[in-house]
């Protein structure tokens, strides 16, 4: 199976408004891939897919990152290197997600947060 | 005096720098200056995120060439001397001991003397054979306990001679000791493997077999060896934070970085990845085996380093009984136009191994730009250099 995504272009960067030792930054995928997002969601456990505006967020460390259809947005990086590096990251995980589609079975809604008596289990 | 188009000559001091570089080296520099022109880490701007991506990318293909194992801690220097002195200055303290060759640039060496001088370091030099082969045992007996580092040129760049860096790499681990390899003469023609060797630190230059310019150089850092910048200043970022941060690359990297530099460093990086290390390597050696049994052929000539069966670093050492080094070097270069260099070549060290401190070597420097035609050329003038030698 080939890629879905070719590049993801550095558009906007600068420090982040709530910490300025972190930078923020906007990057653009080169298609649109929320065709994807069910299956992430299906893999990461700790991503939140929001259905109503179709994005999905996740968390690397601090980190805070989230993938629109067209768009990434990320807050709390480090720097510009470590914009690239996640920038890297993301590709691979939309990429290998995409390649092994077949073998994960979608899901389609927001992952229900456990409740006070399961996590107690 | 003015060089015109067809002042090339033959350039034998590709241990100095390599030249002719590949075009696109020098098409990337340019490129980079007239569409590109600006700073990285310092604006939001498109040619700003341009310009990131381009270090970006260098730091990616210098890791992936060493087997590094986080690009972030490829750090860029002016050149390989700076980078030492980065990795020297931030790893040793007093009392601290270092094991080093007996081999050494004074990239090395001047900053470690300085260092036992003025910071209380001490020193021990693993001794060689006269071709300047150290034995891996003779480095691990002269550990002891207060051993920080071991730092060791990869080969020299006076006899060419390759050290043992993978059995060093294996001792340096055993003893948790942080091992430092300069790889002036090697980086490019010679496959290198951090993960593969133990190495913890490269120190590079950009501008040698690299094919890079010119200001370009650096570190490739294990991803769990951590030291102290020895600089401090702007990263770009962070701006109100009073004192260096503590991420990388900004940590060791302060003030506006050579982008230029690094852009060309980049195509000559993407160079080497298509022609392929092994068949640089290869072409480089065959040529070196090939000078070496010519200038054996010359009566009056002494060679120095290992012989044409060994590998070594692109570098051939020799001098003509009966006639200076600066003299030899003169000659070929007025007469011939070739151009190889004389004199001790910054390494005392080594001169002292082979007796040459007093009068230096002539010293031929091969590059993959070179020709068995080129080395016929110099064979010739050699011969007739020769014969006018007085003794």
């Amino acid at each position: 199976m080939g890629k879905l995504l070719e590049s993801i272009m550095l558009d906007f960067i600068e420090p982040c408004t709530a910490d300025f030792n972190r930078v923020k930054f906007h990057a653009i995928f080169d298609k649109d891939i929320s065709e994807i997002f069910p299956y992430i969601n299906a893999q990461m456990k700790s991503a939140i897919y929001n259905v109503s505006s179709n994005s999905l967020t996740f968390k690397k460390e601090f980190r805070l990152i989230t993938l629109h259809p067209t768009k990434l947005s990320v807050s709390k990086a480090i720097n510009e290197f470590d914009a690239y590096e996640i920038m890297d990251m993301v590709m691979e995980l939309v990429n290998s997600t995409y390649d092994s589609k077949s073998n994960i079975t979608p899901l389609y809604e927001r992952r229900a947060n456990p409740s006070t008596i399961e996590v107690y289990k | 005096m003015q060089l015109g188009e067809n002042s090339m000559g033959i350039y034998l001091d590709n241990g100095a720098t390599s030249y002719p570089k590949p075009s696109q080296v020098a098409k990337a520099v340019f490129d980079f200056m007239v569409d590109i022109g600006v700073s990285s880490g310092r604006g939001g701007y498109k040619k700003a995120m341009v310009a990131d991506k381009i270090v970006y990318d260098t730091r990616k293909l210098i890791s992936k060439l060493f087997n590094q194992n986080d690009p972030k801690k490829v750090i860029f220097t002016l050149n390989v001397t700076e980078a030492i002195n980065m990795a020297l200055y931030g790893i040793l303290e007093e009392n601290d001991h270092v094991i080093t060759s007996s081999l050494e640039h004074n990239a090395v060496w001047r900053c470690l003397k300085t260092m036992e001088r003025d910071k209380g370091i001490t020193i021990s030099n693993a001794s060689c054979d006269k071709d300047g082969t150290t034995k891996a045992e003779d480095v691990e007996a002269l550990i002891n306990k207060n051993t920080k580092l071991i730092i060791f040129t990869h080969a020299s760049n006076v006899l060419g001679s390759i050290q043992p860096i993978a059995q060093i790499g294996e001792i340096a681990k055993r003893h948790n000791v942080l091992f430092l390899v300069d790889t002036a003469q090697t980086a490019g023609a010679f496959d290198i493997d951090m993960q593969r060797d133990n190495i913890d630190i490269i120190a590079f230059t950009g501008h040698k077999s690299l094919m890079g310019p010119m200001g370009t150089g650096g570190l490739a850092i294990r991803e769990s060896v951590d030291f102290n910048p020895i600089k401090q200043g702007g990263t770009g970022g962070d701006s109100a934070y009073p004192y260096q941060v503590d991420y990388y690359p900004n940590k060791l990297e302060v003030g506006t970085l050579n982008i230029s530099g690094i852009a060309g460093l980049k195509s000559a990086l993407e160079y080497i990845e298509n022609e392929g290390i092994k068949t640089i390597h290869n072409k480089e050696k065959e040529l070196r085996a090939y000078a070496y049994e010519q200038l054996k052929k010359i009566e009056k000539v002494k060679l120095y380093g290992p012989d044409e069966s060994k590998d070594a670093a692109m570098v051939i050492s020799f001098n003509i009984e009966g006639m200076r080094c600066e003299d030899i070097a003169y000659k070929l270069d007025k007469n011939y136009d070739i151009m190889i260099r004389a004199g001790l070549h910054c390494a005392p060290l080594a001169h002292e191994l082979i007796g040459t401190i007093k009068t230096g070597t002539a010293r031929i420097g091969i590059g993959y730009f070179n020709t068995k035609e080129d080395i016929d050329k110099l064979y010739e003038a050699l011969v007739e250099i020769s014969n006018e030698a007085y003794i």
